[in-house]
C-alpha cells in the first residue's frame, strides 16, 4: 500500500499543476461555494418546490452542483487516465516494473480520485463554513460526515467508471466518447432513461412528481451512481423530503457500487495488452 | 547450452484479432504470433534479434519482459524458471524493457519520470541522467524534447536498478549518429560488466557493431540463432571472395574459379565469387597467378564478410543473394486448435 500511495501522491503532484486542474479549480469554486453561498442566503428567492431550511438541506441542494462540476472534473482527469500512457508506450514501461499490475491500477486510479475529491472536499468544507456564516447555525456533525462521505464515495465510483472505460480506448475518440457517455448518462439522461423503463413497465410516469413515480424513480436510481449518491443523503433528509426506499438497499447499492467496478477494473486491468 | 544464464524455451504466444459481431461484440480469433521459439544467450553478451517486419521480435520482447502471458514455454534465468513473467511481478527485477517508439509528453520532466519509475522498483535513479546524456534536459518537459532525447529517457528507465537481462527494442531509432555510437559504447560497456542484452533493430549496422550472436526469426519462428560467424557458416554465406582489378576483363577466368555472384567491369573491374568448398590460400594463389598469366592484375581481393543484410535475406529467402532456404525452416504458423477464418 505504501508503495501504491507514494505512486498516487507522485501522479496526484503533477495532476494538481496541470493545465486541467487550471480549469477544473475555477469551475469547482464557482458552483460549490456559489451554491452554498447562495442558497443559504436567507434572501434568495428559490422555486416553491424547492425547500432549503436547514444547513444540511443547503448542503443537499448543492450536492447538484458538485454532481454537475465535480463528475466532470473526474472525467476531465480519468478519461485518458489510462489510455494516453498505453498510445504512447510508456504503459508498456510501467506494465513491465517490478510492480503487481494490481498496485499499478490502485495507483492510477486514486491519483484521479485524489485529484478531483481533495479539492471537493476542501471546497464542501468551505462551504459549510459560509453557509454557517448566512444562517447562523453549523450543520450536524454527523450530516456533515454523511455528505463529504458520499461526495467522496460518488467521486470513486466516477474515478473507478472513468478507468475502466480508459483501459478500453485504444485511441483518444473512443476514449472521449466513452468517458462523456458514461458522466451524460447519469448525469444528464438518467431521468428520461427512468421514465423510459416507467413507461414499460406500465408504472405512472407523466408526473415525476407523484409519489407512484417517486418511489419507483428511487428504486431505479440504485442503478446509478448519481442516484445512489442522492439517496445517502436523502437519508438525513426530513421524510416529506425524501423519497421511499429502504436503508438496506440504499447501503447494499453503495456496497455493489464501490465493490463491482472496482473488481470489473483490476481485473480488466490486469489482463490489458500495451 | 551449459553456463547459458537466459533460456527461451518453445515459447509460443498467438495475437487476438478481435472480430465484433453483432451476436458477439468480444468475438476475436488467433492471429499471428510467435510459434516455439527456444535460444540460450551466455551471460553477458549482447544478442540481436532480427527480423523483418511482423517476424515476431516485439511480441517475443514482450513475453520476456511480462506484458504479456505465452501460450506455452517458459524463461529460465540463472536458477530461476518462470512460465509466464506477466504475473511474475518480482522476476522482473531482472528485467529492464525499453519498448519501441515511446511518446513521452506532457509538463514532466525526465527527472520526475525516472523517479516515479524508482519508485515501482524500488531502486535510486543514481546518475543514469547523466549516463544518456540527459543531465542538462533533466528538469525540462517531456514536450519539449527531441525524438533522440526521449529515445534515451527510454533507455534509461530500462536500466533504472541495473537489471541484469535488458531488453531493447529498436533503440537505435531515432538517435543522431553521435549518439547511436555513444548508445553502443554503452552497450558493450554494460555487457562486459556482465549484462546480457537482447537488441531488436532494423539498423543492422548499428547492430552488427556489437552483436556477439544473433537470432534471425521470420514467420514468428527462429529459422537460425548463434555467433555471427556460426550463423553464416550455417548460411553458407562464409564462402565468397570480392576480388577487384583496374585493367581487363577477366569474367571467364573468374567464372572458372567459382560462381559469379557479381560482377561489374566498368572503370575497373569487381567481382564476387562463390564457392561451396570455400576459398583456400591455395585456391586464391591459382586465382591470383591465372590472373597474373592473363595480364589482368588485380589489387584487392578479400574474403568477404556477409553483413546480417544478407544473413536475413538469406535464412528468410526472400531475395536469391544466397542459399535457398530449407523447407523445413519455412513451415507455416502451427494453428493453436482454433480454426482461422
Amino acid at each position: 500500500m505504501r508503495k501504491v500511495l507514494a505512486l498516487s501522491f507522485e501522479d496526484l503532484g503533477q495532476r494538481m499543476k496541470s493545465l486541467r486542474m487550471l480549469i477544473l479549480a475555477p469551475l469547482l469554486t464557482l458552483f460549490i461555494l456559489g451554491s452554498c453561498w447562495g442558497l443559504s442566503d436567507p434572501d434568495a428567492v428559490l422555486p416553491s418546490t424547492i425547500t432549503a431550511d436547514t444547513p444540511f438541506e443547503v448542503l443537499f441542494l448543492a450536492s447538484l452542483f458538485i454532481l454537475l462540476s465535480a463528475t466532470l472534473g473526474v472525467v476531465l482527469f480519468g478519461f485518458d487516465g489510462i489510455s494516453k500512457a498505453r498510445l504512447s508506450g510508456t504503459l508498456a514501461i510501467e506494465l513491465s516494473q517490478p510492480i503487481e499490475r494490481k498496485e499499478l491500477a490502485f495507483s492510477m486510479l486514486f491519483s484521479t480520485w485524489f485529484a478531483v475529491a481533495l479539492p471537493t472536499l476542501f471546497l464542501s468544507l468551505v462551504g459549510i463554513v459560509l453557509i454557517r456564516l448566512q444562517m447562523g447555525e453549523w450543520i450536524a456533525f454527523a450530516d456533515a460526515g454523511l455528505f463529504l462521505g458520499a461526495t467522496a464515495l460518488l467521486l470513486f465510483w466516477y474515478a473507478v467508471i472513468q478507468m475502466y472505460a480508459s483501459s478500453l480506448a485504444r485511441d483518444m475518440g473512443s476514449a472521449i466518447a466513452l468517458g462523456i457517455g458514461a458522466w451524460l448518462l447519469f448525469t444528464m439522461v438518467w431521468l428520461l432513461v427512468t421514465v423510459l423503463i416507467a413507461s414499460a413497465l406500465g408504472v405512472e410516469s407523466n408526473d415525476t412528481s407523484s409519489a407512484v413515480f417517486e418511489a419507483f424513480s428511487a428504486k431505479v436510481d440504485l442503478f446509478s451512481p448519481n442516484g445512489v449518491y442522492h439517496l445517502l443523503l436523502e437519508m438525513r433528509l426530513a421524510d416529506d423530503l425524501s423519497r421511499e426506499i429502504s436503508v438496506l438497499w440504499v447501503s447494499l447499492a453503495t456496497v455493489l457500487w464501490t465493490i463491482l467496478p472496482l473488481i470489473a477494473f483490476i481485473r480488466r486491468f490486469e489482463k490489458i495488452s500495451p | 547450452m551449459e553456463g547459458a544464464q537466459l533460456l527461451v524455451d518453445a515459447l509460443s504466444y498467438r495475437h487476438r484479432i478481435a472480430t465484433p459481431r453483432l451476436s458477439n461484440p468480444w468475438a476475436s480469433k488467433a492471429g499471428p504470433g510467435i510459434h516455439k521459439i527456444s535460444f540460450s544467450v551466455p551471460s553477458g553478451s549482447i544478442v540481436g534479434l532480427v527480423g523483418p517486419n511482423g517476424a515476431g521480435k516485439t511480441t517475443l520482447l514482450h513475453l520476456m519482459s511480462g506484458l504479456r502471458s505465452p501460450d506455452s514455454g517458459k524463461i529460465r534465468f540463472e536458477d530461476n524458471e518462470w512460465k509466464d513473467l506477466k504475473s511474475e511481478h518480482s522476476a522482473r527485477k531482472n528485467i529492464g524493457f525499453m519498448p519501441d517508439n515511446v511518446r513521452w509528453q506532457g509538463t514532466s520532466t525526465p527527472a520526475k519520470v525516472l523517479h516515479r519509475l524508482s519508485l515501482m522498483r524500488e531502486r535510486e535513479v543514481g546518475d543514469l541522467i547523466e549516463l544518456v546524456g540527459l543531465k542538462s534536459r533533466a528538469n525540462e518537459t517531456l514536450d519539449s524534447l527531441s525524438a533522440g532525447m526521449r529515445q534515451r529517457l527510454s533507455l534509461a528507465a530500462a536500466m533504472i536498478g541495473s537489471p541484469g537481462i535488458l531488453l531493447l527494442d529498436e533503440p537505435f531509432t531515432g538517435l543522431d549518429p553521435v549518439a547511436q555510437k555513444a548508445l553502443q559504447k554503452l552497450l558493450l560497456q554494460l555487457s562486459e560488466r556482465g549484462t546480457t542484452i537482447i537488441v531488436s533493430s532494423h539498423l543492422l549496422l548499428e547492430l552488427e557493431a556489437i552483436v556477439d550472436r544473433v537470432v534471425l526469426l521470420h514467420q514468428g519462428q527462429v529459422i537460425i540463432d548463434g555467433e555471427l560467424d556460426v550463423v553464416r557458416k550455417k548460411l553458407g554465406l562464409d564462402r565468397r571472395l570480392v576480388i577487384e582489378g583496374g585493367n581487363g576483363d577477366p569474367k571467364e577466368i573468374l567464372s572458372g574459379f567459382g560462381e559469379l555472384i557479381e560482377y561489374s567491369s566498368e572503370d575497373g573491374w569487381n567481382a564476387t565469387l562463390e564457392r561451396s568448398d570455400g576459398w583456400s590460400i591455395e585456391m586464391r594463389e591459382n586465382l591470383v597467378k591465372r590472373l597474373y598469366e592473363a595480364g589482368v592484375t588485380p589489387y584487392r581481393i578479400d574474403a568477404r564478410l556477409a553483413d546480417l543484410a544478407e544473413m536475413l535475406s538469406a535464412a528468410t529467402g526472400e531475395d536469391d543473394i544466397s542459399l535457398t532456404v530449407a523447407e523445413a525452416m519455412m513451415v507455416p504458423l502451427q494453428r493453436k486448435g482454433v480454426e482461422e477464418e
